[in-house]
Order: structure tokens, then C-alpha cells, then sequence
């Protein structure tokens, strides 16, 4: 199957109802979708589960990964925010066919911005601001599982 | 048995040198001078910004800018007023611990590191490496424990399920299932992130993802026995416990 635009929105635009559930939880609100690239089924789909599980690798591409259990040779992943080096480096790990990102992650990216360690084809920037404009307002609010002294949060202007 | 720190790049007592340009002010103009120069180029320095700006000079009346690199000197000095300017050997890397910000204070002022690397090793670790090595199992093997010894996790790899449970990983999981247990929570309410304060020992050297793991965890220190071939993410070439992006840095020891 060729991926269109049109596709790729779609399949973002659910990555995105992901990342949304997980901000309804008080998580970071990342979220992703794994598809089969033969028929473009949803085969897979999570957001961020690191504040629930109380364990900080739980982010939403290896929660997908450890679900299924297999090389995802077939598959192509979406998500929301670039992949982190610790994701990246897992996705090489399961050979990953391609991957397509939202925002890029100034912070901590494994796909260029920080390291390039990608083997796999990945491309960015689709639905840039809306994939930003959450993580910005969830920020701005402040993570409410950390304790007040310890969170990085704006100063409000008087 | 006794391990080898991992120092960063460029580690040694002396500091390699390179050439930069120094301007001579009049003391009266040093503030208009600094406001100045922070309008038009206050990123020029971003890498070597562990050097101050200003230093007072031997004569009284005049203090000594940093300026710029010597191939950019025609260009910038057309605005500034300035007595002299003469080119002088300062530092090209960061100082990492208190010795070395002396030994560098006789060039220039130095900023503090905000990082130091303490000399002083786990006094257990030996002990739990040589439990791994006795072992004697093919899969690589990792213990994670604290300094007070009432949180000792043993993990294996478990790539047989899938190529990403590696070692660490799954110690990881075992510990969010230990902090989860209601009568644990002790430990995890004090240090909130979740390997704060500990110590992991491993036969094998952590990869990349591992090591990036192990950042995202806060854990304080990690040993390992031997070096890999591909993919490692501790040693010379890569350092991801010393990357000045990311938000946390730890120590690591090693054997060969």
C-alpha cells in the first residue's frame, strides 16, 4: 500500500486521540499507532504510562512493543512526539520499517535532533503544532504527580 | 577488584589550549562595553561558556573583555572602544572537578562545574560482580540495590521474548513492581524518581537504549565487567552518562 497525505494525517490525528487519553490521565501526553503496511490495519495503539506504572521506560513505543512480541518488519509506527534515544535505539532493535513523528524533541531525540541513530526511514513534522500545543499546555499546567518544589513550570507573569 | 573510571573527552590535567582575543577597557566603560557586546553577539561563546567575561586587569584603571576568536576581529571591533587588543592561550574544554577549575583559574576565571566526579567507589560492587561471574550463565546478568542493601533486584536478559528486553529493562520493571507494592512505598515517596540513589552491576556493558534507560531512571552510579563490540553506549566513543543535552549525568566504572 502507498501512503498518501491524506493517510499519514489520519493515522496522526488518531495518535494524537492517544496522546489525549494519556493527558486525561495525568500522563505526558505522547500517544502512537502501529499499522500494517501491506493493508493499513491498526494493529497497535498506547500513550505514555510512566507516572501510573511508576517505572520511567514505559513510554508509549516500547509499551506497544512489549504487547506484541515480535520483529515488526511489516509495520509502520505514528506518534506524536520524536522517538526518544532510548526508543530509537529499541525500534532499530525490532526493525522497524518506517517511522513518521509529529514535533520534534529538542530534549531528548534519538532521530536527528539530539543523535541520529535511526537505520530506519523516518520522517517529521506532520500536524507539528497540534503535537506541540499539547505538550505545551500540559507543561504550563505542571505535572501534578511531582511534588510542588520539583516541578518546572513557567513563573506566571504579574 | 578494582574498576577504571570513565572520565569524559578531553580529560587530562592539563588543559589543551587555543587562541583567543582579549580587549583592554578604560574602568569606566565597562558597563556600556558588556551591554554592548550582550545586544550584538551574546551567543558567540555558547561553547566555551565556562569562561567569564570580564577579568581585572594588573594595571588598576583597566579591566581585560574576552573578544572573540582572531579571525573575527576585523569585523567586530569597529563599534567598542577599546585601548588595546592582544591575542592569549586560554583553556578549549570545560574544567570537571574543583582541581582542575585551579588549575585553570591561573588563565582566565572560570565558571564552577556544575558536575563533579567524585574518586570514591561503591564499596559492594566487587563483592556483587563477582556473585555475577560466579553465576556462570550464558545471558547477561544485572543486580540493582541501594546503599542501605533493603532493595536487591536480580534481572537476566530475556530477548527470547522479544529483542528489547534486555537486562536492564527488565530490572526496571521489577522495580516499578516493587515501588507498587503498597508496603514498599517508603523508598519511592523520599527520592520520587524511580532509581534515584542506586547502583546497578552488570556483566555486559549497557547500549544505547539501556543506558538511556538507566538516564531516565536518575540511577547514581553503574559497573560492568566487559565492553561490547556494537551498539555500546558507555565507552570512549559514546558517552551518553556524560552528554551535556541531557538532563542527567552518572558515574560509571569498568573493568577492561
Amino acid at each position: 500500500m502507498e501512503l498518501q497525505k491524506e493517510d499519514i494525517l489520519k493515522y496522526m490525528k488518531l495518535a494524537l486521540e492517544q496522546a489525549e487519553l494519556g493527558r486525561q490521565n495525568k500522563e505526558v501526553p505522547v500517544g502512537c499507532v502501529i499499522i500494517n503496511r501491506n493493508d493499513g490495519k491498526i494493529i497497535e495503539k498506547a500513550y505514555n504510562n510512566t507516572n501510573k506504572s511508576k517505572n520511567a521506560t514505559q513510554h508509549c513505543e516500547i509499551i506497544c512493543i512489549n504487547r506484541m512480541n515480535r520483529d515488526l518488519e511489516d509495520c509502520i509506527l505514528f506518534v506524536t512526539c520524536e522517538p526518544c534515544i532510548m526508543c530509537a535505539q529499541a525500534l532499530n532493535y525490532i526493525k522497524i520499517h518506517s517511522v513518521y513523528y509529529g514535533c520534534n524533541n529538542s530534549r531528548f531525540g534519538g532521530n536527528g535532533t539530539v543523535l541520529q541513530l535511526n537505520k530506519y526511514p523516518s520522517f517529521g513534522g506532520y500536524l507539528e503544532y497540534d503535537c506541540m500545543k499539547i505538550l505545551q499546555d500540559f507543561y504550563e499546567e505542571g505535572n501534578e504527580n511531582i511534588e510542588e518544589q520539583f516541578r518546572h513550570r513557567k513563573k506566571q507573569k504579574q | 577488584m578494582q574498576f577504571q573510571q570513565l572520565m569524559p573527552v578531553g580529560y587530562m590535567k592539563q588543559p589543551t589550549l587555543k587562541t583567543f582575543v582579549i580587549a583592554k577597557i578604560k574602568k569606566e566603560n565597562t558597563e556600556k562595553c558588556i551591554k554592548l557586546y550582550k545586544q550584538k553577539y551574546h551567543q558567540y561563546f555558547y561553547q566555551h561558556d565556562y569562561l567569564k567575561l570580564i577579568k581585572q586587569g594588573q594595571e588598576k584603571d583597566y579591566v581585560l573583555m574576552l573578544f572573540c576568536f582572531p579571525e573575527d576581529l576585523d569585523k567586530m571591533k569597529l563599534d567598542f572602544e577599546v585601548e588595546q587588543f592582544f591575542e592569549i592561550q586560554l583553556p578549549s574544554i570545560a574544567p570537571i572537578n574543583k582541581e582542575q577549575k585551579q588549575i585553570y583559574d591561573e588563565y582566565w576565571n572560570i565558571l564552577h562545574p556544575n558536575y563533579e566526579y567524585p574518586h570514591k567507589q561503591n564499596k559492594d560492587a566487587p563483592l556483587k560482580m563477582q556473585q555475577i561471574l560466579d553465576t556462570k550463565q550464558t545471558r547477561n546478568k544485572c543486580i540493582l540495590y541501594n546503599d542501605e542493601n533493603d532493595i536487591i533486584i536480580e534481572a537476566e536478559d530475556e530477548t527470547h521474548i522479544n529483542n528489547v528486553r534486555h537486562c536492564v529493562m527488565v530490572a526496571m520493571e521489577k522495580l516499578a513492581e516493587h515501588n507498587k507494592n503498597q508496603n514498599n512505598q517508603k523508598h519511592f515517596r523520599e527520592t520520587q524518581y524511580y532509581a534515584r540513589e542506586m547502583t546497578l552491576v552488570t556483566y555486559f556493558e549497557p547500549c544505547i537504549m539501556c543506558s538511556m534507560a538507566l538516564i531516565h531512571s536518575r540511577i547514581k552510579e553503574v559497573y560492568y565487567y566487559q565492553k561490547r563490540v556494537v551498539d555500546g553506549g558507555l565507552n570512549d566513543q559514546l558517552q551518553i552518562n556524560n552528554m551535556k543535552q541531557l538532563n542527567h549525568k552518572y558515574l560509571v566504572f569498568y573493568q577492561h
